[in-house]
């Protein structure tokens, strides 16, 4: 469940972010570019070919000149959000951490359309796990927002992570001028997440590659036998943690997130690790000051 | 220190615990399901996994100390429980009355046990008084032909001390003796009683087995610890030597060897004469037989001190050797007071030409023949015999002569003649060592005793036809007669001997003057009526004996030790010298004893120990602290592991 108070958050955040500063809240931003608009920026004199409709007749009765109303270009930068919503994002260690990884990566997705309602900027949201689903088309509305967080509760989480494929099916609908943002566990072979990153990278004009974590994925808050089911394959595996067990734990899984971020790297957008532990607000904030910095 | 290996268990039911082993192992297995957790994704776990597996079920035993600990922890305390216990030999035993009986006899020398039966049996009562605790009394008997008390319930530190100077004798073994000597000697004692008795258990006076079942029924424990390794010996078992009869300058040597091993030995002996070898053989001697050795050797009339050696006579040395005195040959001075008629003359010896001839005979001898009443005087003499005078005819005072002559340390030989009667002088009664009554007619055999007057005489086919009735004194020695009659007696008055001879050699008394022997008799009688041995009656003895003089002198031993007594052990084989006021005297001493030379033979084995049912004492030590050690290191180390687990 995507956390309601979130929202308050943010709107108390939305004074800090008043300032037009960010690429990657793309509505709001002045065009340096002419064209067809809604607010006229000024006028020019009418010159032959000019399409006559644009021509401001209030203006021309006060200087009985032709003067053509000059419009700016829309240039709304749409936001893409795509969420892992497979199996494996159905997983919180309770009572240690408070809030499932999908929940966790679901708000943070709702902070960002939320960002861009506010800016009036579009943004489009699909939620993946073995294939793309529950894709929600550009729009700006506010209702377009609540419509997202209720598919996000909504969903049932389900299926295995294949991003590469889901990467695909949604670059198809990501338009030129678009910002993308993918928040998943990536718990997958790394191969399937390199092609997808790919695939996400070209589309898009920028992108943010936002992995969640629960803690205990990556320090195995577990002693003594336990018996594992994978949540998304529902393999089990039985073992013994014993310190050493989880140390060799600890640094394999350190070493697919440090490939991860390499991958991320290569293609030059932005990789960050999310631990489900941190304050959601805290969390948030720090990938809009990176997603500034990487301005 | 090792781990004591156990005897047994004092509670074996306990052990059914360690069935709690099976659970254990089946919980392992069977152990309830683990903590089951949905989680995103076992793709790592998986990936260690396999890097790491070891899927065989031995190798997840192995795998997993806890539960070897945990077996190895149950496994334990249920031994523990089962109370398991070592019999040791005891290293600090109770407070006891020990006596230790170690064989001193003369086979303890044998060398089959280095380096001697007797110095290893001195080591292992070093070592039972080592472990004896402190306030353990000691007792120390050496087991001789005599038992020999060393110490009686000392402290042991004293006894360590005295085993340090005990020496092994050379007598025959008297084990049975010394066991219930140690009885006695632990009577006294309130402490629990246990005598030792280290020997080789060859053969020995008594039966040992016996006397442990005394020693048993008093409530007193006995161990026997045996030094034998069965090995043979051979020895002298027997030995002679004395001047031959007719040619007293002829030494004859006999010697009985016997071998008791089963094989031949090849032996070699040799004959010293005053040091000098005046004989060397070599013998072969069958297995588990004896055979005896005859030789003469040319003397001179001195002393001589005569020593058989053999050689490669098996580990037993003592019995290798046998020492013999020769005495010097005396020259006598014999008068022999008789009465004659023209028929037999007094020159050529009266009526006891017999007697004339025989002593005349002895090359050492000076005979002279006097008819009382004129008689030389008595100092020239040293022997008078008198002969077959007339009673009548010997003037007074002339037995008082003869009295003083015989008490200063001279001889007198009376021979029984018809008119014996007659004399009747108190002086002559006083020395007689008989008390005649009358004169006895018919054929009678005699009947003779060992004695060396009669050593080489045979009296087997002599025949008295008269003798007289006759009682001996209370100080005479009978050493022939018939019907109760004294034949031949002696005594001793003052320093001398006087010798009665019932047989007269006349043709109606008797034949013995017809026998080879009657010369022989002759000499050996004047021979002992003469011996001036002032402190000893036997110049050859065997080791086991007591050497009793006729007052205390100083006696040599033959290894040089000196000690004046009256009485004298003999525990060493070979010569004695006693030293006398009148001069040294030697005397020669033989172990000669078949018994003793025989170190093969044991008289007890396994089976009459069984038989006595004597246990060698151990203590049970119980071993069930050192489980529950172990049991707490056991478990340190699985808290270890649980620590290293995180688990703890």
């Amino acid at each position: 469940m995507i956390d309601p108070s979130f929202l308050n958050q943010l709107n108390k955040l939305n004074l800090i972010l008043k300032r037009r500063v960010s690429n990657a809240y793309a509505g709001g931003r002045a065009s340096i570019q002419y064209g067809r608009g809604i607010e006229p920026v000024d006028h020019r004199e009418y010159i032959r070919g000019d399409d006559l409709r644009l021509v401001d007749w209030k203006l021309y009765g006060r200087t009985e000149r032709l003067y053509i109303r000059r419009f700016e270009e829309e240039k709304s930068m749409i936001l893409h959000l795509l969420v892992d919503a497979s199996a494996s994002m159905d997983f919180q260690n309770s009572p240690a951490t408070s809030i499932k990884k999908f929940d966790y990566a679901g708000s943070l997705a709702t902070g960002f359309a939320y960002l861009s309602v506010h800016e009036n900027e579009k943004f489009s949201a699909a939620l993946f796990s073995s294939k793309l689903g529950d894709v929600m088309a550009p729009d700006k509305s506010k209702k377009h927002l609540f419509t997202m967080i209720d598919v996000m509760n909504k969903t049932p989480l389900s299926g295995v992570t294949d991003f590469s494929t889901a990467a695909n099916q949604f670059a198809k609908t990501i338009r030129s001028k678009s910002f993308a943002v993918v928040i998943s566990d990536f718990l997958a072979p790394l191969d399937s997440i390199e092609e997808g990153v790919y695939r996400m990278a070209k589309a898009s004009e920028e992108l943010m590659v936002i992995q969640v974590l629960d803690p205990s994925e990556i320090n195995l808050a577990w002693t003594d036998d336990i018996h594992f089911e994978d949540l998304e394959t529902k393999e089990s595996a039985r073992t013994y943690l014993s310190p050493k067990f989880k140390e060799e734990y600890k640094h394999m899984v350190a070493e697919h997130i440090a490939r991860l971020q390499r991958i991320c790297n290569e293609v030059g957008i932005s990789f960050n690790l999310i631990t489900t532990d941190m304050p959601l607000l805290d969390a948030f904030v720090g990938l809009i000051g990176g997603a500034k910095r990487g301005t | 220190m090792s781990l004591p290996v156990p005897s047994g268990f004092l509670n074996p039911a306990a052990l059914a615990a360690a069935l709690l082993v099976i659970p254990l192992i089946l919980l392992y297995l069977l152990k309830p399901k683990p903590r089951k957790i949905r989680f995103p994704t076992v793709m790592f776990i998986k990936r260690i996994e396999e890097s790491k597996r070891f899927s065989a079920l031995f190798n997840k035993f192995i795998k997993d100390p806890l539960l070897l600990l945990q077996i190895l922890v149950v496994v334990l305390l249920a031994a523990a429980m089962a109370n398991p216990y070592a019999l040791v030999q005891r290293t600090t035993a109770p407070d006891e009355a020990m006596a230790i009986v170690i064989d001193a006899s003369a086979s303890m020398q044998a060398t089959d046990v280095q380096p001697t039966r007797f110095l290893s049996a001195v080591q292992k009562a070093r070592e039972l008084i080592l472990k004896a605790s402190d306030d353990s009394t000691v007792s120390i008997i050496l087991a001789e032909n005599i038992p020999v008390t060393i110490m009686s319930n000392a402290r042991r530190e004293k006894a360590l001390e005295v085993l340090d100077r005990i020496n092994c004798a050379d007598t025959p073994s008297n084990t049975p003796d010394a066991l219930i000597l140690a009885k006695d000697m632990l009577s006294e004692s309130a402490l629990p009683k246990t005598v030792y008795l280290i020997s080789d258990f060859a053969k020995t006076e008594g039966d040992v087995l016996t006397s442990a079942k005394i020693l048993k029924l008093n409530g007193i424990s006995v161990q026997f610890i045996k030094l034998n390794n069965d090995v043979s010996n051979a020895g002298i078992i027997d030995s002679d030597a004395r001047r031959t009869p007719l040619n007293r300058n002829l030494l004859y040597l006999s010697y009985t060897l016997r071998n008791y091993g089963d094989a031949e030995e090849d032996v070699t002996s040799k004959v010293y004469v005053d040091n000098m070898l005046a004989s060397e053989e070599s013998h072969a001697i069958k297995p588990l037989s004896e055979e005896a050795f005859q030789l003469n050797v040319s003397i001179t009339s001195e002393r001589h001190l005569i020593t058989v050696e053999v050689l490669d006579g098996g580990m037993l040395n003592v019995d290798d050797k046998a020492y013999a005195v020769v005495p010097q040959i005396l020259t006598h001075r014999t008068m022999l007071l008789t009465s004659g008629d023209r028929t037999t003359p007094v020159d050529s010896g009266g009526r006891d030409k017999f007697v004339a001839y025989a002593i005349g005979a002895q090359s050492n001898n000076a005979l002279r023949i006097a008819e009382p009443p004129v008689i030389p005087s008595l100092g020239e003499f040293d022997t008078i015999v008198i002969g077959d005078v007339q009673g009548n005819t010997i003037l007074p005072g002339t037995f008082r002569d003869i009295k003083n002559f015989v008490a200063e340390g001279n001889a007198l030989i009376i021979i029984a003649s018809p008119d014996i009667l007659n004399i009747s002088d108190k002086n002559f009664e006083d020395l007689m060592p008989v008390a005649l009554t009358d004169l006895i007619a018919g054929e009678k055999n005699i009947k003779t005793t060992s004695h060396e007057m009669l050593a080489d005489v045979s009296l087997e086919n002599v025949v008295v036809k008269k003798y007289y009735r006759a009682a001996a004194k209370e100080n005479a020695t009978v050493i022939a007669e018939t019907e109760g009659n004294p034949l031949i007696a002696y005594r001793t008055y003052g320093n001398g001997k006087v010798i009665y001879i019932g047989v007269n050699p006349a043709k109606d008394w008797s034949n013995f003057q017809y026998s080879s022997s009657y010369p022989i008799f002759w000499a050996q009688a004047i021979e002992y009526a003469n011996q001036k041995y002032a402190l000893v009656k036997s110049i050859s003895q065997k080791t086991g004996e007591y050497l009793v003089l006729e007052k205390d002198a100083e006696v040599t031993n033959p290894s040089g030790a000196k000690a004046t007594a009256r009485s004298v052990f003999l525990d060493k084989t070979g010569f004695y010298t006693i030293h006398g006021s009148d001069g040294d005297e030697t005397i020669a001493v033989n172990l000669e004893n078949a018994d003793e030379s025989d170190i093969k033979t044991a008289v007890y084995d396994e089976n009459s120990m069984q038989a006595l049912e004597v246990t060698e004492e151990k203590s049970r030590e119980e071993l069930f602290r050192v489980l529950l050690a172990i049991t707490a290191v056991a478990l340190l180390i699985e808290i270890v592991v649980y620590r290293r687990r995180g688990l703890l």
